[in-house]
């Protein structure tokens, strides 16, 4: 250090003690938000808890438990379930305290979000065609596979989809608002 | 029963001739890819054949419609075993031991298993249908809704046994697949747990929820991979019908769990409404009771658990035409569309078919074995060719069991909701993965939710409210005390194993 830097009010630090004070401060960032996440273990458990009540609640006020005439009304059986699994989901909630914390991908729900997407395309330009793009998508934009490659895996999903599914079993495929307006 | 054995050779010898072999073989290859692919079964499978069947003779017609329900059972565990997407219900117990198994690099072998069972579980069924068929189906009517009720209990109880290593998650999971069994009308036909979604007032379909709680829950865990270095065991050696078959000590190994299941699935499969999937979980549960601690666990790739579950399923198709041909009474919603088919022809079921129709009757007896054997050849052919899908890298798999997944699931109803309801399973499985919950008890026990519950109330309305019918009837007694047996000696051994080990 030079006179000047010795003299300083502020202690200067050097480069390597600022890297470790970096380091230090983002994991401690990191453990922070690990802890505020934490809550995510007891996610399911309180989901089951709440879907057993749900239904008790349901069958207890719209059918009752037991008849003795009818064997057990609509909600018999559905209510012990229900019962079994509040205990059981009590216990596992207790229990996930302990447990790690479930890592989920942000692409998965992604995935799952386009699912719903392309159900939507379907209206518009049928079932078959709607996942035959999203096969040519994944294979050549996301995944950046060759056109040949491309071309056999859509090649293969359409005759699955168009010749056997569609020309031998009969299953009629919604074809989507375009072509039933077009041919129809 | 010797007589029984000769009109049986009679029924062969009329069976022989191009045009019922072709049907035959054309049944064979058709139910093997209905079977393997998710959404259709043998249900979706035979009723679409009916048009052609129609069009042939009633002999040939039969042997094809018996052709296609045995074919699909091999093809479902095709599926089950190499994309851990179960064909139909009974396949869900075979993807268990047989998935773990192809994961380790056997895929082969868990094949050959599978079609060695299937077709060992079929010729059995069909010797002691054979030999003993009107027998049995009298038997069988003995069982009211008080006996199934008790084996829907031992079936469901057999679930407990899959439960893994922490048995509050599997009784959570299990619970959780009864709830949303119950989804829907009830046996009186109330509607119960719709929430005001019409859509929901049908139930939900069993196979969009198996094809999204295992096939698209796959899909999920295979994105989640991408861009890691995978490490699998499947070498191409692996790959190749010389490198599937299985070694002697295999084969020792799947014939006694073959052969139990065979003789136990037959008589379950007679039973009226129990059908090939209560028989894979018993004989399953039965074959976890004989497995030998020295082998790998139930569960994680052991090849009796693909033995006896295979063997049961292939049984009970042939146990469920006991008492449809012996009494004109459906076991099964095939064997249902059977009988129409029949009924189409001019033939009736029951015990004058036989003493009227022998001709008939015998040929369509002689056309299951056939077909058996035919569907056992196939099967053997395609698998060098069907155990190439395991080479397939993971970026064309997910977009390609998408899409298999979104068509198999509209498939079930012709509808956009079953593609929702896969969808929403595939998402459920997903979550129930990453928490650690197992998603096989989900499944079982939804198969098994109305059955069971139709037959307590059933029980309950005969005994006016009073449990203890399930007590005074014989046959459910021994049920119930088998199942006793099989919940509380495990228990006892426990303690006794940990009482002599005090200071462990």
């Amino acid at each position: 250090m030079n006179d000047s830097e010795e003299n300083s009010v502020f202690p200067v630090e050097s480069a390597e003690q600022e890297k470790q004070n970096d380091a230090n401060a983002e994991k401690s960032a990191g453990e922070t938000t690990a802890k505020k996440l934490l809550w995510i273990r007891q996610l399911l458990p309180a989901a089951f808890i709440l879907m057993s009540i749900v239904w008790i609640y349901q069958g207890l006020t719209k059918f009752g438990f037991f008849d003795r005439l009818k064997g057990g009304t609509p909600a018999f059986m559905p209510i012990l379930c229900a019962s079994v699994m509040l205990v059981a989901s009590v216990i596992a909630l207790i229990r996930s305290f302990k447990e790690e914390k479930p890592v989920f991908h942000i692409l998965c729900f992604i995935f799952l979000l386009l699912g719903g997407a392309l159900i939507y395309l379907t209206k518009l330009i049928g079932l078959l065609p709607s996942l035959l793009i999203f096969v040519f998508i994944w294979v050549k934009v996301i995944e950046k596979s060759s056109w040949r490659s491309t071309l056999i895996v859509v090649g293969l999903m359409a005759l699955i989809g168009y010749g056997l599914f569609q020309g031998i079993l009969n299953v009629p495929f919604p074809n989507g608002l375009i072509y039933d307006t077009l041919f129809y | 029963m010797i007589e029984n054995l000769g009109s049986l050779f009679n029924g062969l010898a009329s069976l022989m001739t191009l045009q019922n072999i072709a049907v035959c073989i054309l049944g064979s290859v058709l139910g093997f890819v209905v079977g393997a692919l998710p959404g259709l079964g043998c249900i979706a499978g035979v009723s679409l054949m009916l048009p052609l069947a129609f069009s042939l003779n009633p002999v040939a017609g039969i042997a094809m419609l018996g052709s296609i329900y045995y074919a699909t059972m091999y093809g479902g565990a095709f599926s089950a075993i190499l994309l851990n997407i179960p064909g139909d219900a009974p396949a869900v117990m075979t993807s268990l031991d047989g998935y773990p198994m192809a994961r380790k690099g056997r895929p082969g072998q868990a094949l050959f298993a599978a079609i060695i069972s299937s077709c060992i579980g079929g010729i059995i069924g069909m010797l002691i249908l054979t030999m003993f068929g009107p027998i049995l189906a009298e038997w069988g009517l003995k069982f009211g809704p008080t006996e199934m009720a008790a084996l829907m209990l031992l079936a469901l109880s057999s679930i407990g046994w899959l439960m893994g290593d922490d048995p509050v998650k599997g009784i959570i999971s299990a619970m959780f697949g009864l709830l949303i069994g119950y989804i829907g009308l009830d046996i009186y036909g109330t509607p119960r747990y719709t929430f005001g979604v019409m859509h929901l007032l049908g139930g939900l379909p069993f196979a969009a929820v198996g094809i999204g709680l295992f096939g698209f829950s796959q899909v999920l865990g295979m994105i989640e991979q991408r861009g890691q270095e995978i490490k699998t065991e499947v070498d191409a050696s692996h790959l190749t019908i010389k490198g599937s078959l299985p070694s002697k000590e295999e084969v020792k190994r799947i014939l006694p769990p073959a052969l139990r299941s065979s003789f136990l699935g037959t008589m379950i499969g007679i039973l009226p409404g129990a059908g090939a999937t209560c028989s894979a979980f018993l004989c399953y549960a039965m074959q976890k009771f004989f497995h030998k601690k020295n082998r790998e666990p139930m569960g994680s790739g052991a090849i009796e658990g693909v033995a006896a579950s295979e063997a049961a399923n292939n049984s009970a198709c042939a146990g469920a035409f006991a008492p449809l041909l012996a009494l004109g009474i459906p076991g099964s919603a095939v064997t249902a569309i059977l009988l129409s088919a029949l009924q189409v022809w001019g033939l009736k079921p029951g015990p004058l078919l036989f003493t009227n129709s022998p001709d008939f009757a015998w040929s369509t007896i002689a056309s299951l074995f056939l077909s058996n054997l035919l569907t056992l050849v196939v099967a053997i052919i395609a698998i060098p060719f069907i155990i190439k899908i395991l080479k397939v890298p993971v970026k064309f798999m997910i977009p390609c069991v998408t899409f298999i997944c979104m068509i198999g699931a509209y498939s079930i109803n012709n509808s956009m909701y079953g593609v929702w309801v896969m969808l929403i399973s595939g998402l459920v499985g997903y979550i129930l993965n990453k928490y650690k919950f197992p998603t096989s008890p989900v499944l079982l026990a939804f198969v098994l939710s109305t059955l069971f519950e139709e037959n307590v109330r059933k029980a309950l309305i005969t005994s006016q409210g009073k449990i203890g019918i399930f007590f005074s009837r014989p046959i459910s007694l021994v049920i119930l005390l088998i199942l006793a047996v099989l919940l509380v000696v495990p228990l006892i051994k426990s303690i006794v194993r940990k009482a002599k080990a005090p200071g462990k």
